[in-house]
């Protein structure tokens, strides 16, 4: 999701397009986490008068995320098995 | 907005101070976002005033917003209570230095051992409190209490005042003047020659006898300034006056100490280290000449803070 730049809002109505609801008050600081962790980055650039935050995933982020995504098959494929 | 810039308000105020001005920014943006779209374009002022409670009901409470945003993580206290233990262990840590010690003085006891009980009573009091607030987050109901964003108090003007490093300094100074007035044997520095177990050696503090009354008065003076500062919430012209003319008559009173009292002036210094390279009265010399630079630098901050508001700002 964040592989496209990202301001807070936009990114919360682009996963509820994609239905899936978080809260405010767990999403948006989240992403401070994890800019703090290193594994996005961020610019702030004036938009209409307003400043905003953009937000947009880094290279380590990238290896963290196919190290999830290689966990959740992982895990995935094992519940799999075992409902077959 | 106004019931957003409250809630920004109350959230700044417990966030780590490194952390306000960037959270405080971000937030603003994201809660203006969420009220616009709230709005759906009915700009009304009553649209407006509704979308803002439904928002911040939906942000949940300051303090809760704050803690997740850097109010600090443990495994033990939830994020939402942090800003409030941080708060209460803050004045708990001075109420307890203040009485610990004052108990102490009164019943005449070592002040090496003062020092032993002092950390390991304070490290025990430290675990309670962690305790307490565990026990606090664990009542899920008391968290969750119905919160009303009507009801956020309105915005304070800025303090420009750091509450940590002001108490910081009247503990320090109520200690010191206590150690000084109570036990001046028990002040000095350990040494110890090659081998041999690290001996307690007092500073010779005759030579500069007469003037410890005058230090001990103007601490007891910046003691009452930083008090009434706290009190206050803002740094006015009189308080930075107080300050920087408590801090000049130090500088004046530690180096007539050097000059009249260890007939030691400043520029006799490095002739008097290259012979004699460590003893109590260079090492005491060093101490006042430290004293001097703290209080140098804290001229130059109260300088500079008037500067920023009556001269850059305008």
């Amino acid at each position: 999701m964040l592989e496209m730049r990202h301001y807070g809002y936009s990114l919360k109505k682009s996963l509820l397009e994609q239905h899936f609801e978080i809260e405010e008050s767990t999403l948006y600081p989240m992403l401070r986490r994890l800019e703090k962790q290193g594994f996005i980055s961020s610019v702030w650039e004036i938009e209409e008068n307003r400043p905003r935050k953009y937000y947009q995933i880094n290279d380590e982020g990238r290896n963290l995320l196919s190290g999830l995504i290689k966990e959740y098959n992982h895990l995935a494929d094992a519940v799999n098995k075992i409902l077959k | 907005m106004e019931y957003i810039e409250r809630y920004l308000s109350q959230v700044e105020r417990l966030l780590p101070e490194k952390d306000k001005e960037e959270v405080t920014k971000e937030l603003r943006e994201i809660l203006e976002d969420e009220v616009n779209e709230q709005q759906a374009g009915d700009l009304s002022p009553e649209k407006l005033e509704k979308s803002q409670f439904i928002i911040l009901e939906k942000f949940g409470r300051p303090e809760s917003i704050a803690g997740k945003y850097g109010g600090g993580h443990s495994p033990l206290i939830k994020s939402e209570l942090m800003p409030q233990f941080l708060k209460v262990l803050k004045i708990l840590g001075v109420v307890y230095a203040v009485i610990f010690l004052g108990i102490s003085l009164l019943q005449g006891r070592n002040p090496l051992d003062t020092i032993g009980q002092f950390i390991s009573n304070g490290l025990m009091n430290f675990a309670i409190l962690v305790i307490i607030f565990y026990f606090i987050g664990k009542d899920e109901k008391n968290l969750q209490k119905t919160w009303k964003p009507s009801e956020l108090p309105p915005v304070q003007p800025k303090s420009d005042v750091n509450q940590t490093e002001l108490l910081i300094s009247i503990a320090f100074s109520s200690f010191f003047i206590i150690w000084i007035t109570m036990f001046p044997e028990w002040i000095g520095y350990g040494y110890a020659e090659k081998g041999e177990e690290l001996q307690f050696v007092p500073f010779s503090l005759d030579k500069i006898q007469p003037f410890i009354p005058f230090a001990i008065l103007l601490m007891i003076g910046s003691v009452l300034l930083d008090a009434f500062t706290l009190i206050k919430r803002k740094w006015t012209p009189a308080l930075r006056a107080g300050n920087i003319s408590i801090s000049l008559l130090w500088i004046f009173l530690a180096n007539a100490a050097l000059y009249l009292g260890m007939k030691m002036p400043i520029t006799s210094l490095p002739t008097e280290i290259r012979e004699n390279f460590f003893n109590s009265d260079i090492l005491l010399a060093y101490i006042l000449i430290g004293s001097m630079i703290i209080a140098a630098i804290d001229i130059i901050k109260h300088l500079v803070g008037w500067a920023r508001i009556n001269i850059w700002k305008t």
